[in-house]
C-alpha cells in the first residue's frame, strides 16, 4: 500500500508534538495543546500549499505577516474588559492564549512546512527547530545541572533514578520525531521496517551515550589547565610510592588578557568530606599543581629534583604516598576525602596538604571519570599560631631555598615589598608569616579582580600588573604576591586549583566543585608546618560576584558518588527504587501481554476451526461460499494465496494442476456469487471440497500441512 | 507603433526562453549534474549533517545539553548509516550492471505522453531497508522516467514529450536513502527502437482535417476571388456561424453552413509539408491526424523538414515526420526544393503545417508562396490559447507562472494576418479540444481577459 497521506499526517504529528512541547513550560496545557493543533494543521495545510503556484518569498512572507496579525489583533482582543467580563477573566484568558498560540503557529508552521516540502535542502532548519523545541524544553539541565528542571528531574530522582536517562530519552524521541519529518517512504510496510531499524540505532546512540563507550561531554579546560586529557607522560597512574620527578613545565599557566569565562556552572568534581572541617580562611583549598620555578617570565613547574614534590603527576591506581607531605601536628589535623571526577583532570588534587592518594571503586562508572580517596593534613590553626615559625625547611639546599626566592631583576619588587612590611610592628617584623600576610593584605586593598586586563603583551605580565593598574585575576594576584613575598626572603610559590567558600557546603559532607572554582594562589613556606595558603581576596571587583552553587546538585551528586540511592530533596522517604519500579511495570504489563496473547491465539484457533467447521453447517445458499473459503484456508496453509491484483478464476486457472478440483469449485463459487441458480447440490460441493483436500495431501508433505494448520493466522492470508 | 515594438520584445523574449542554453551553462549544468552523481550526500544531507555535528559540539559538549547529545549523535549516526546503505545499494547495482546479459533493443511505435516499458530493468533493492532506487533519463530530452516496481524489478517506463526516432537512451540510476540524506547515480545507456509520434489529442474528431483534399486554387470567373457561397454542407464545430443557412434549419432542424463553390480547374493531387520548429507539435499531430485519416486524398505527397523528397505514401510519410523533430533548426530551408520538385508533375493544392509561433521559417514560407502562383493552406495546430491581458501586477509579483504549451493570442493572431497576407487560408486546429478556432471563436477568446489568464 502507498499512500502520500500517511507521510503528511506523520509530519504534522511531530510538528504538533514539537510545538506543544516548546509551548508548555511557557503556558497552560491547554495554549500547549492549541498550540500542537495549529502547527499539525498547518503542517497537513502546508503540504497542499507546497504544490500551489504561490511563489516561495511570498510563501514565507505571508505566513511571517499573518501570524503577526494574528498576534497583534489577538493582543487587542485580550485587552478588551468587556469581552472578559462575558467569561470569567482566567477562562477568558485562557482562551486568548490558546487562540493566540494556535492561530499563531498554524501559519508559521503551513510555511515552513511548504517550503521544507518545496525545497528539500531546506529541511534542516525544521531539523534544527525541532531539536531546539525539545532541547528546549530541558534546557536548564545544561552545563551539568542534571537535577533541573525540577519538575521532571525530581520524580525521577524520588525514584532513585539518575535524571540524565530523561534527558538522553528525550534525545532519542527528537531524533525519531525528526527522522519522521525526513523520511519519504511511502510503502506502510517498509516505513515500519524503517523506523525499527532507526529505533536500534538510537538506542545503540543512547546506550553509548549513558553507558560512555561513547566520548561524554567534557568542560573546557580553562586558562589553569586544571582539567582536560591527561598528556602522554602525566597519564602514567602512579603506583606505590609512585615514579621518580620528571619535568613538570605546565604551560597552561598562562597571563591571558581575557580569561575564559565559560561554562563558569559546570561541575568537575565532588568531594566528600568524611569528618567535619571548618578550614580556618573560611576557603577550602584543593591544590593540584604548584610552580615555583621563574623562568624570566612567569613561574613554571620545577625541573628540579626534590622540590614541589608534593604535587602528584598521574592518577592513583593503588596508594601513593605523597612525598615531602606535612605531618599532623598542632597546626594540621588528618582529614580524609572521597574526590569524584566529573571531568578529566591533568592530575589529582586533594584538600591541601595532600598525604596520601588511593584509587577508590567507581560507585557511578556512568556519571564518574574517575573516584579516589584522599588523606590530607589540613591547617587548624589561622595565621597567628604560625607566627613565630622560620620560613623554609632546613633541608633545603642553598640551590633548592634560591629556587624558592628566585624573582625578576625588576628592583622595584623588593622596594615594594620593603614599602608593604615597613608598617608592621618593629617586634615582628621580621616573622615570615606576617611579611605574607602584609604583603596578601596590601594586595588585596590595592588590587582590582577582572578577567579582563592588558598585560598578557608585556615583557614581565606582572610587572605590568603590579606597577600598573593593578587589574587582574588570580594568576596576576598569586605571581604578585610570591615575587613580593620572595623579595623580603620568604620562599614562597604559585598553587593552582580550586578553592570553595565553606558556606557553599550548606551544613552537608558534599563539596560541589565547578569549573569556576580553578583558582591559583600563593603558598609560603613554614618550618615545620609546610606549604601554607596566603590567598589574595581583592576588596575590588569589576566581576559580578559568581553564583552559589546549586545545593539540590551538590547534594544530588554527593549521593551518586557515596553509591548510594538518591533522596527526594523535600526529605521526604524516598520512592520505590526505579528499577524495581521497571520491573513491576515489565510484570505487570507481560502478564497482561501474555493473557492478551493467549486469548487473541484463542481466538484466531476458534475462528480459524469455525472457517473449516461451517460448510458442515451450512445451508443450501451459503454452501458454496463457506465452502470456497475453507478450501481458499487451506490452500493458503500451505503458502498458496491469490496475489494482488488476480481474479479468483485465474487463481484457479493458476494452480489448476494441481488442484483441478479447485477450479470447479471456483466456478460455482463465482457463478454463485452473481447469483447462478444453477443447484449442484451439497453433496457435489462437498466432494469438491474433498477433492481439493485429496490434491492437497498429494501435494504437500504432512509436516508442511501440520506446520500450516499449527498457525493461526493463515486465513489471513486467503483473500 | 508601439505594440509592434512590445510585439518584437514579446518574440525576442520568447526566443531567449525557448532556445537552447549557452554552451557555458550547458557545461555547467552537465559538470554539477555529474557532481550530484558522484558526490553522496546531497544538499539536504549537508546541511542535517553539518547541523547536527555544530549542535553536537556547542550544545552536547560545550553545553552538556544530553537530548542534543543524543539527538546530535544519533542524526550523524543516521547520515553515516544512509551513507553506507546507499553506497552499498549502489555497489550492488553496479555489480549487476555490469553481469546481466545483452539483450535485443525494443522495438515498438508509441505516442508522446503515453507511458511504454523501455526494456530497461534494475533490481528493485526491496530487502535493501533505507535505500530506493530511481530512474532518470538524460538523453532525449522531453522524456520523463519511471520506474515500476515489479516484484524483484524495477522496470523502466518512459513517457515521450515529444515526436521523433529514438535510437539511444542514457539514463541515471539512482539510488537515494529515504531521508533524502544521500544519492548516488550511475550512468547507463542501451539501444532501443522507439519510433514516437505525436499524440493526437482531440483532433481524430475534426472533420475539417478529412477535407483537406483538393482546393479552390481557380475560383470561378463569375463569383468573388473566394468563391461563391452556393453548396452546402452540415455544420460542424468550427464553422463561422454567420455562414449558417438559417432558413434550411427552419425547415429541417438542420444546422448546414453555405460552402464555397468548387473550383472550375481543380488541382486533385495535395502536397502537405511540415514545417518543424518550437511547440510544432500540435501542428505535427494535425499532419499525423491528415496521414492517417486519409485527409489529402488517394494521390498525396508529404515532406518534411529533415526529409525533402516528396513521400507518396502514409508509412513514409509518418518516417518523415517522425525525423522532422531533428530539422528545427532549419525550418522550412527545404520547402522550396520540395515544392519545384512536385512543380515539375503539375499543379498542386498545397496545405502546409507550421509551428504556432513567429520565427524565421515565416519570411521563408512567405518567399516560397510569392514565387508560387497559387493560394496555400496554413494549418496551425495550438494547445489551448492563452487569452491576452493577464494577471494583475499582484497575481504576477506572487504567483510562479503556470508552466503552459498555450499559444499566446496576439501572438497567434498577428501569424495568422501574416499568413492571410501572403495569400494563404489559415486554419487554426487545437489539439485540446478538437475544434477548429475560426476567427469568431478567436475574438470570443480575446474578450474574458483573466479567466484564464492565472
Amino acid at each position: 500500500m502507498r499512500s502520500s497521506w500517511l507521510i503528511a499526517s506523520l509530519r504534522a504529528l511531530v510538528y504538533a508534538l514539537c510545538t506543544a512541547m516548546f509551548i508548555w513550560p511557557l503556558a497552560a496545557l491547554s495554549t500547549a495543546i492549541a498550540g500542537g493543533l495549529g502547527a499539525g494543521v498547518g503542517a497537513l495545510l502546508g503540504d497542499r500549499a507546497s504544490r500551489a503556484r504561490l511563489r516561495s518569498p511570498m510563501l514565507l512572507g505571508a505566513g511571517l505577516v499573518a501570524a503577526l496579525i494574528i498576534a497583534l489583533a489577538l493582543g487587542q482582543v485580550a485587552r478588551s474588559s468587556a469581552l472578559a467580563g462575558m467569561l470569567s477573566p482566567s477562562g477568558f484568558l485562557t482562551l486568548v492564549d490558546a487562540l493566540r498560540f494556535g492561530l499563531v503557529a498554524l501559519p508559521l508552521a503551513l510555511a515552513l512546512s511548504a517550503l521544507s516540502t518545496r525545497h528539500r535542502a531546506l529541511a534542516f532548519v525544521e531539523v534544527g527547530l525541532g531539536g531546539a523545541m525539545v532541547s528546549q524544553l530541558v534546557a536548564e539541565h545544561r552545563h551539568g545541572a542534571i537535577n533541573r528542571p525540577f519538575e521532571i528531574a525530581d520524580p525521577i530522582i524520588s525514584v532513585g533514578g539518575d535524571p540524565s536517562v530523561v534527558f538522553y530519552a528525550l534525545g532519542g524521541a527528537a531524533v525519531l520525531l525528526l527522522a519522521l519529518v525526513l523520511v519519504r517512504e511511502r510503502s506502510i510496510g517498509r516505513l515500519i521496517m524503517q523506523l525499527g531499524l532507526l529505533v536500534l540505532v538510537v538506542l545503540f546512540a543512547g546506550f553509548g551515550a549513558s553507558s560512555g563507550v561513547l566520548p561524554r561531554p567534557e568542560p573546557q579546560g580553562g586558562g589553569l589547565g586544571l582539567t582536560g586529557k591527561p598528556d602522554s607522560e602525566q597519564n602514567k597512574d602512579q603506583h606505590g610510592q609512585g615514579r621518580g620527578r620528571e619535568r613538570r613545565d605546565n604551560d597552561n599557566l598562562e597571563f591571558r588578557d581575557q580569561e575564559q569565562n565559560q561554562d563558569k556552572q559546570t561541575p568537575v568534581a565532588v568531594v566528600l568530606l568524611h569528618d567535619d572541617y571548618s578550614p580556618p580562611s573560611g576557603v577550602y583549598y584543593f591544590r593540584q599543581g604548584a610552580f615555583s620555578q621563574f623562568n624570566g617570565r612567569r613561574l613554571i613547574g620545577t625541573t628540579r629534583d626534590g622540590l614541589d614534590r608534593d604535587v602528584v603527576e598521574g592518577f592513583p591506581v593503588d596508594r601513593v604516598d605523597v612525598k615531602d607531605a606535612p605531618e599532623a601536628g598542632a597546626e594540621r589535623a588528618t582529614l580524609e576525602s572521597t574526590v569524584a571526577l566529573l571531568a578529566d583532570h591533568t592530575r589529582p588534587f586533594g584538600l591541601e596538604s595532600p598525604v596520601s592518594f588511593e584509587a577508590a571503586q567507581n560507585p557511578n562508572p556512568e556519571r564518574f571519570r574517575r573516584v579516589y580517596k584522599v588523606v590530607s593534613s589540613a591547617l587548624t590553626g589561622d595565621f597567628t599560631t604560625l607566627m613565630g615559625r622560620s620560613a623554609g625547611d632546613v633541608r633545603w639546599s642553598a640551590e633548592d631555598r634560591a629556587e624558592y626566592l628566585a624573582l625578576p631583576s625588576d628592583p622595584r619588587y623588593a622596594e615594594l615589598a620593603r614599602t608593604i612590611v615597613t608598617d608592621l610592628p618593629r617586634d615582628v617584623a621580621d616573622d615570615p608569616m606576617l611579611k605574607a600576610w602584609a604583603i596578601s593584605q596590601w594586595l588585596a586593598k590595592e588590587g582590582t579582580y577582572s578577567l579582563r586586563s592588558k598585560h598578557a603583551s608585556a615583557s614581565d605580565p606582572t610587572a605590568h600588573f603590579l606597577f600598573g593598574d593593578k587589574v587582574g585575576y588570580c594568576v596576576h594576584f598569586a605571581h604578585a604576591a610570591t615575587y613580593l613575598m620572595r623579595a623580603v626572603g620568604v620562599p614562597a610559590r604559585v598553587a593552582t586549583g580550586y578553592a570553595i567558600e565553606e558556606s557553599a557546603r550548606q551544613g552537608g559532607s558534599a563539596v560541589l566543585i565547578s569549573s569556576g572554582a580553578a583558582h591559583a594562589w600563593p603558598e609560603v613556606y613554614l618550618e615545620g608546618v609546610g606549604w601554607v595558603v596566603v590567598d589574595v581576596q581583592p576588596q575590588r571587583t569589576l566581576d559580578p560576584a559568581p553564583e552559589p552553587p546549586d545545593a539540590d546538585l551538590q547534594r544530588l551528586l554527593g549521593q551518586l558518588a557515596r553509591g548510594v540511592r538518591p533522596l527526594p530533596p523535600d526529605g521526604s522517604p524516598p520512592g520505590t527504587y526505579w528499577k524495581d519500579w521497571i520491573r513491576d511495570a515489565a510484570r505487570w504489563l507481560g502478564t497482561r501481554v501474555g493473557y492478551a496473547l493467549v486469548l487473541a491465539m484463542v481466538a484466531l484457533y476458534l475462528a480459524k476451526f469455525w472457517r473449516r467447521l461451517a460448510p458442515r453447517l451450512a445451508s443450501a445458499e451459503t454452501l458454496p461460499r463457506v465452502a470456497y473459503r475453507a478450501e481458499l484456508d487451506r490452500l493458503a496453509e500451505v503458502g498458496l494465496v491469490r496475489r494482488r491484483g488476480e481474479s479468483r478464476e485465474a487463481f484457479a486457472e493458476r494452480v489448476r494442476a494441481e488442484f483441478p478440483s479447485f477450479r470447479a469449485l471456483t466456478a460455482l463459487h463465482v457463478g454463485a456469487r452473481f447469483g447462478s441458480r444453477r443447484a449442484e447440490g451439497a453433496p457435489a460441493l462437498r466432494a469438491l471440497a474433498s477433492g481439493v483436500q485429496s490434491e492437497r495431501a498429494r501435494a504437500f508433505k504432512p509436516w508442511r500441512r501440520l506446520l500450516g494448520a499449527l498457525v493461526p493466522w493463515s486465513f489471513f492470508r486467503a483473500r | 507603433m508601439s505594440l509592434r515594438a512590445f510585439s518584437t520584445l514579446r518574440s525576442l523574449a520568447r526566443v531567449l526562453r525557448d532556445s537552447p542554453r549557452s554552451r557555458p551553462a550547458r557545461a555547467f549544468a552537465a559538470s554539477s549534474a555529474r557532481v550530484r552523481e558522484v558526490v553522496p550526500l546531497t544538499l539536504r544531507g549537508a546541511a542535517v549533517a553539518a547541523l547536527s555535528g555544530g549542535a553536537l559540539w556547542y550544545y552536547g559538549f560545550e553545553a552538556l545539553d544530553g537530548v542534543w547529545y543524543v539527538a546530535g549523535l544519533g542524526l550523524l549516526a543516521l547520515c553515516a548509516l544512509s551513507l553506507l546503505s546507499v553506497l552499498g545499494a549502489a555497489l550492488r547495482l553496479k555489480i549487476w550492471l555490469a553481469g546481466r546479459a545483452a539483450s535485443a533493443p525494443v522495438k515498438l511505435g508509441v505516442e508522446t505522453g503515453r507511458a511504454v516499458r523501455s526494456g530497461f530493468e534494475a533490481p528493485a533493492l526491496r530487502f535493501w531497508l533505507l535505500v530506493e532506487p530511481s530512474l532518470a533519463v538524460r538523453e532525449p530530452g522531453q522524456v520523463e522516467a519511471d520506474g515500476v516496481r515489479d516484484g524483484g524489478l524495477l522496470r523502466e517506463h518512459l513517457r515521450f514529450g515529444d515526436h521523433g526516432e529514438v535510437r539511444r537512451v542514457a539514463r541515471t540510476l539512482s539510488v537515494r536513502d529515504v531521508f533524502g540524506l544521500c544519492s548516488v547515480g550511475l550512468r547507463e545507456a542501451s539501444a532501443v527502437e522507439l519510433d514516437v509520434l505525436p499524440h493526437a489529442g482531440a483532433l481524430r474528431a475534426l472533420s475539417l482535417l478529412r477535407s483537406l483534399s483538393g482546393g479552390d486554387d481557380v475560383p470561378h470567373p463569375l463569383g468573388i476571388e473566394q468563391g461563391d457561397r452556393l453548396e452546402l454542407k452540415r455544420y460542424a464545430p468550427g464553422d463561422p456561424a454567420r455562414f449558417i443557412h438559417w432558413k434550411v434549419y427552419a425547415r429541417t432542424q438542420k444546422l448546414v453552413v453555405r460552402m464555397p463553390e468548387r473550383a472550375l480547374s481543380r488541382a486533385q493531387r495535395v502536397a502537405a509539408y511540415l514545417v518543424a520548429g518550437p511547440g510544432d507539435a500540435a501542428s505535427a499531430a494535425a499532419a499525423r491526424v491528415a496521414l492517417e485519416e486519409g485527409a489529402f486524398g488517394a494521390d498525396f505527397r508529404f515532406g518534411a523538414d529533415g526529409s525533402p523528397q516528396p513521400a507518396r505514401d502514409v508509412t513514409a510519410s509518418l518516417v518523415a515526420l517522425r525525423r522532422s523533430s531533428a530539422s528545427r533548426a532549419t525550418s522550412a530551408v527545404q520547402l522550396d526544393a520540395f515544392l519545384t520538385e512536385l512543380e515539375r508533375e503539375g499543379p498542386t493544392s498545397l496545405v502546409l503545417f507550421v509551428p504556432p509561433h513567429d520565427g524565421a521559417w515565416v519570411s521563408r514560407i512567405e518567399a516560397v508562396l510569392k514565387r508560387r502562383a497559387r493560394a496555400a493552406r496554413v494549418v496551425i495546430g495550438v494547445d489551448g490559447i492563452r487569452p491576452p491581458g493577464g494577471a494583475s501586477w499582484l497575481a504576477r509579483l506572487a504567483l510562479s507562472p503556470a508552466p503552459s504549451t498555450r499559444s499566446e493570442l496576439p501572438a497567434l493572431r498577428e501569424l495568422i494576418a501574416r499568413y492571410r497576407r501572403a495569400g494563404c487560408d489559415v486554419v487554426v486546429v487545437d489539439r485540446e479540444s478538437g475544434r477548429v478556432l475560426g476567427d469568431a471563436h478567436l475574438a470570443q477568446r480575446a474578450r474574458p481577459a483573466t479567466r484564464e489568464a492565472a
